[in-house]
């Protein structure tokens, strides 16, 4: 990758992550604590006594808080950083495996996310139709 | 006060409510999926088995489409749908909602990586927030990831291919998306609750009521998804994968006609 590929790379995760903290800081200030959707709809229907604790449901992050900080909102915010830490880790893992899984000359055209340029060594693009249903 | 043992009910009752009864329990304010026990395990498993095969399919079909590039963008959709998640707004008395994010997943890395960007965010809750039941976990995925993104794509894409490309229509189609993605995630507990709920409920009061307040849930998806896919568009077209291919394409047609006159 050239250097302004990492440069653009390298900007995109400040801004994406910095925008993911601040909405989970948002969140961590002035979500609703209010039954979700479906819990409110278990309630008025009746069939929230149904609903059992996971086997988890006694781990450290449990209900977004951390085991041992008091403070509500405090334990929601450290929650919350280790979850956007452990999703980055995972996600960005995850695809990047399988980008780098991909045997030369494989890449196919179809729905995915398109760089801004076509990388050198790839394939040219080609028009053929995409395989998803399109809708349309 | 002779409450017997801490049964699954009061358990329960103290992750909704602060009440005498429960009083010394922890509240709990962010409990946003599906809970172990409200659909039985031959349901819950059959959801688990459909869910693995579809984010297989996925899983393989981003691996033969994604580009090198695009795979920080689409780990950047898992954390931010993660993020957007924890964010539950009230609606309406006493209830709150909050963003699935499937909609904008899919308009902005594609469908298989956005189911599979959602599955990830699903499935780290469920194992490290207890947020969403372990043996529910499919039926969370197939609701949240599947179900939402199998109706958000062909919705956005009618409307960007009956609309075109342009901003307003590209923001019309997002906030449609988001829409309809919520209802179906919504449908799609009716029917598992239709199927294996262990209450004794009526489903019909179920479904109108499920449908009834996601309505509402839905309406701020689609305002929220329609926002942030146009600020994208604005910044970074080539990061909305939605749009990418027809936007090549009306370009190659006007620079056809171009040729021609």
């Amino acid at each position: 990758m050239t250097t302004t590929g990492r440069r653009a790379v390298a900007l995109l995760l400040i801004v994406g992550m910095l925008s993911s903290a601040v909405v989970a800081g948002g969140a961590a200030l002035f979500a609703s604590s209010a039954p979700d959707g479906l819990e409110s709809v278990a309630e008025s229907e009746g069939f929230a006594e149904t609903a059992e604790d996971s086997a988890n449901a006694d781990s450290p992050l449990a209900d977004y808080g951390f085991a041992g900080v008091e403070d509500e909102q405090a334990g929601f915010g450290i929650s919350a950083a280790i979850g956007l830490t452990l999703t980055l880790g995972l996600g960005l893992g995850l695809f990047m495996l399988l980008t780098a899984r991909r045997k030369p000359g494989e890449l196919e055209t179809g729905f995915s996310a398109s760089p801004r340029k076509s990388e050198p060594g790839s394939p040219p693009a080609s028009d053929s139709a995409p395989d998803w249903p399109t809708g349309g | 006060m002779n409450l017997g043992p801490v049964s699954a009910y009061s358990r329960r009752a103290s992750l909704l409510r602060h009440t005498p009864a429960n009083e010394g329990l922890k509240e709990r304010r962010h409990l946003v999926h599906v809970p172990d026990g409200f659909i039985d395990v031959p349901v819950s498993l059959a959801a688990a088995g459909v869910s693995t095969a579809v984010v297989a399919v996925c899983l393989q079909r981003t691996r033969k489409t994604m580009s090198d590039a695009a795979a920080p963008m689409a780990g950047l959709v898992a954390v931010f749908v993660f993020a957007a998640q924890m964010f539950n707004f009230p609606v309406g008395a006493g209830t709150s909602g909050h963003m699935i994010g499937a909609a904008l997943a899919v308009i902005l890395i594609g469908p298989y990586a956005g189911v599979v960007a959602v599955s990830v965010v699903v499935i780290v809750q469920a194992l490290f927030f207890a947020d969403g039941g372990l043996t529910a976990l499919g039926l969370n995925v197939l609701n949240l990831a599947i179900l939402t993104a199998l109706v958000a794509w062909p919705a956005f894409r009618l409307v960007v291919r009956v609309f075109g490309t342009g901003k307003a229509a590209v923001m019309v189609g997002a906030g449609i998306a988001g829409f309809v993605s919520v209802l179906a995630a919504a449908a799609g507990f009716v029917m598992e609750f239709a199927v294996g709920g262990t209450a004794a409920v009526d489903t019909g009061a179920v479904a109108v009521a499920m449908l009834g307040v996601h309505t509402l849930i839905g309406a701020i998806e689609g305002v929220i998804t329609a926002l942030v896919v146009g600020a994208i568009l604005s910044v970074r077209p080539d990061l909305v994968t939605g749009v990418v291919d027809l936007r090549k394409a009306e370009r190659a047609q006007r620079s056809e006609e171009a040729v021609l006159s």
